[in-house]
């Protein structure tokens, strides 16, 4: 396991704003090895975005100060200069957004997209490129790849602008994918198709994903590990197969309650816990999820911050009080 | 593509005959009475019946409508009253100085509009973009007298680089030329570039936000890049609509920029028929003007199609 190609510490961002400091995200760290899915799993507004924009150095400072360590193959990137860091975003490192429409450029081609970055990376131009951008539709599932370069994104459906997105990413062999809710914005059978899609070119390339999702289902079929993130920090991290049969942290718990059961209805929202997910600006002193927990105590809860404790293995939870493994 | 143009074209004349139909409403209903007005105290009840018969004002309103649009169709505007010449001849003598002047004007505004504006998008909230909006700010607010008598104070009366009005063609040396025309040119044209500058920085400011350029970062370009490639092709689109606009404004003469510099154009020719309630020239330089800015939407619309695939397509 010492193929390490990525290592996040203490990653902390905050932004100035007009109300105050907003701490977004609050010390996260995690290591990714060569061919790992990790998932990153949290409700709206947890910080799940930012924390992977700042380690793909796409948050303008000011307004975000972002402190900690990225280190991509030991090379630490928050120190960088803009121009070698830029050399590494799209090449080792490629990220693919949400919104497959909004993401992509409206008055571009989809060829022109996508070749884009194999000119600024790899200096491939003309036919080679062509060749090369056909081959990657072709590799996600598009037909006929080489009459859609010459598309707009708006004669594609969404499912086809989101594997366009993830031929985009893929353009420059990375060894590194950020998928920030990639899935999200698509019908549940379009949604399976890219997971799997991504699953098996992730088995052919070898690169690793960060896969980030408020969708726990979406998160049993493609990661090998998990970490749930509230309120900026890691609340838990496990295995998948640990976090879904034994989870130990209070808000694994409730998420795990609020994800649809085989047989059951699926609830109107996916997330149903009582109350409000904490605000930025005005983060608890103690537990971030106190507010929330049916654990909490009323006192350490409040005002000591529980740090990552394992709990054997890599099973690991941020609670003064973890609940037991049984149950 | 084709099929788009016929159809533009088609509803441009459309328009351009409900635009006849409303000036020459107007200019029918207004009060004051052309041929009285042109009699003066000269005014002889059976001259003025025979001066209303000859200019046909004597028929029924419709049927002086057909008439006149009958001949505008053919260009024939009618003759002035004031001094019997043809209109279309006194608009088409205005014409290449107004046009120049349009020109030169539109030149200087991009010149400063262009950069400043995405400039100060590009850096939005920096010194350099605060800079940029007060002094767009104080050009928009600026009176165009009061800049075109300070221009001429400063540049002809004090360094003597320019002269203080008058109009010379271009066919008479292009020095002279652009030495006459830079003084207006740059009265209209700073005014113009300040209200151009705003719209370039918000469209600009608008494609910025977007999240294509997230993408087209996460790629690796460096930020000009993504300017250049792909923020700018977006902001075009709005741009192109602000720029018709003024240019549209600018062709149709600008009245009091050609009074301080003795040019000769369009504006003060309909300063000069409203003066003189010389109906058939106002007539005439309205119908021009509607027709400029039919042609220059004409023309915003095909570099739309041109700009955004999915105008193209619908
Ligand atoms: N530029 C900014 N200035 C101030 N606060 C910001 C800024 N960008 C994001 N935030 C705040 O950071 C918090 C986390 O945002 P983020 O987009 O990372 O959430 P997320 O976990 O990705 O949620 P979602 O599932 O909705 O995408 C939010 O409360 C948001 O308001
Ligand atoms: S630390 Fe306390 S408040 Fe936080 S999750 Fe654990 S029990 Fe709940
Ligand atoms: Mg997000």
């Amino acid at each position: 396991m010492n193929d390490a190609i990525l290592e996040v510490r203490d990653l902390t961002v905050r932004f100035g704003t007009k109300r105050g400091v907003a701490h977004v995200v609050n010390g996260i760290s995690y290591t990714i090895n060569r061919g790992e899915t990790l998932a990153i799993v949290g409700e709206s507004g947890s910080g799940k975005s930012v924390g992977v924009l700042a380690l793909m150095g796409l948050l303008p400072q000011p307004p975000a100060l972002v402190t900690g360590s990225v280190r991509y193959h030991g090379r630490e990137l928050l120190d960088l200069p803009p121009r070698e860091w830029r050399s590494i975003r799209g090449k080792g490192m490629a990220m693919i957004f949400q919104d497959p429409m909004a993401s992509l450029n409206p008055v571009r081609t989809i060829g022109y997209q996508l070749i884009e970055p194999m000119e600024h990376h790899l200096r491939l131009k003309g036919k080679a490129a062509q060749n090369r951008a056909t081959d990657l539709l072709d590799l996600v599932g598009i037909p006929s790849p080489k009459e859609r370069l010459k598309n707009y994104p708006h004669q594609m459906s969404g499912g086809m602008r989101q594997r366009v997105m993830i031929a985009m990413g893929l353009a420059c062999d990375p060894d590194v994918l950020v998928a920030d809710e990639a899935t999200t914005a698509l019908d549940v059978t379009t949604q399976a198709q890219i997971v799997e899609l991504v699953g098996r070119l992730q088995e052919k390339i070898g690169m690793a994903v960060i896969w980030i999702t408020h969708d726990l289902g979406v998160v049993a079929g493609i990661a090998d590990r998990v970490h749930v993130m509230y309120g900026g920090r890691f609340m838990e991290q496990a295995s998948v197969d640990n976090l879904f049969a034994t989870p130990r942290h209070p808000y694994t718990r409730a998420l795990l309650g609020s994800i649809p059961k085989p047989g059951k209805e699926r609830p109107a929202k996916l997330m149903t816990i009582a109350g409000m997910p904490p605000d930025p600006v005005l983060m608890p002193a103690g537990c971030p999820f106190a507010p929330r927990c049916a654990h909490a105590d009323g006192a350490r809860c409040d005002d000591t911050i529980p740090q990552m404790e394992s709990l054997g293995g890599t099973h690991g939870a941020a609670c003064h009080y973890p609940l037991e493994a049984k149950s | 593509m084709r099929a788009f143009l016929i159809k533009r074209i088609f509803q441009m004349l459309l328009a351009l005959i409900g635009v006849s139909i409303v000036v020459f409403a107007l200019m029918h209903l207004v009060p004051g009475d052309p041929v009285r007005v042109a009699l003066g105290t000269r005014f002889d009840q059976d001259l003025y019946d025979s001066l209303r018969a000859d200019l046909g004002l004597d028929r029924p309103l419709a049927q002086q409508y057909v008439s006149w649009l009958g001949g505008a169709l053919t260009g024939d505007l009618g003759v002035s009253f004031r001094n019997g010449q043809p209109v279309t001849q006194l608009i088409l003598e205005r014409l290449p100085a107004t046009i120049t002047l349009a020109m030169a004007a539109l030149f200087i505004a991009l010149l400063v509009a262009l950069p400043a504006g995405i400039i100060s998008a590009v850096r939005s909230g920096t010194g350099l973009d605060y800079a940029v909006s007060a002094a767009s700010q104080i050009g928009i607010s600026l009176p165009d007298f009061w800049a075109g008598v300070m221009y001429i104070l400063l540049f002809s009366l004090t360094l003597g680089w320019f002269p203080s009005s008058g109009y010379t063609q271009i066919g008479d040396g292009i020095g002279e030329w652009i030495r006459h025309i830079i003084l207006p040119a740059m009265t209209v044209g700073l005014i113009s570039g300040s209200i151009i500058t705003r719209f370039v920085r918000s469209a600009v400011l608008e494609a910025l936000n977007q999240h294509y350029v997230i993408t087209a970062r996460a790629k690796g370009l460096s930020e000009w890049q993504v300017v250049r490639r792909h923020v700018l092709p977006n902001a075009w689109i709005p741009i192109v609509t602000v720029v018709g606009l003024q240019l549209g404004f600018l062709l149709g003469g600008v009245v009091v920029v050609e009074v301080i510099f003795a040019w000769p154009g369009l504006g003060r020719l309909a300063l000069t028929a409203v003066k003189d309630r010389d109906f058939t020239v106002l007539q005439g330089s309205v119908l021009y003007i509607a027709f400029m800015f039919l042609v220059i939407n004409l023309l915003v619309d095909v570099i739309y199609a041109r700009l955004d695939p999915r105008v193209r397509v619908s």
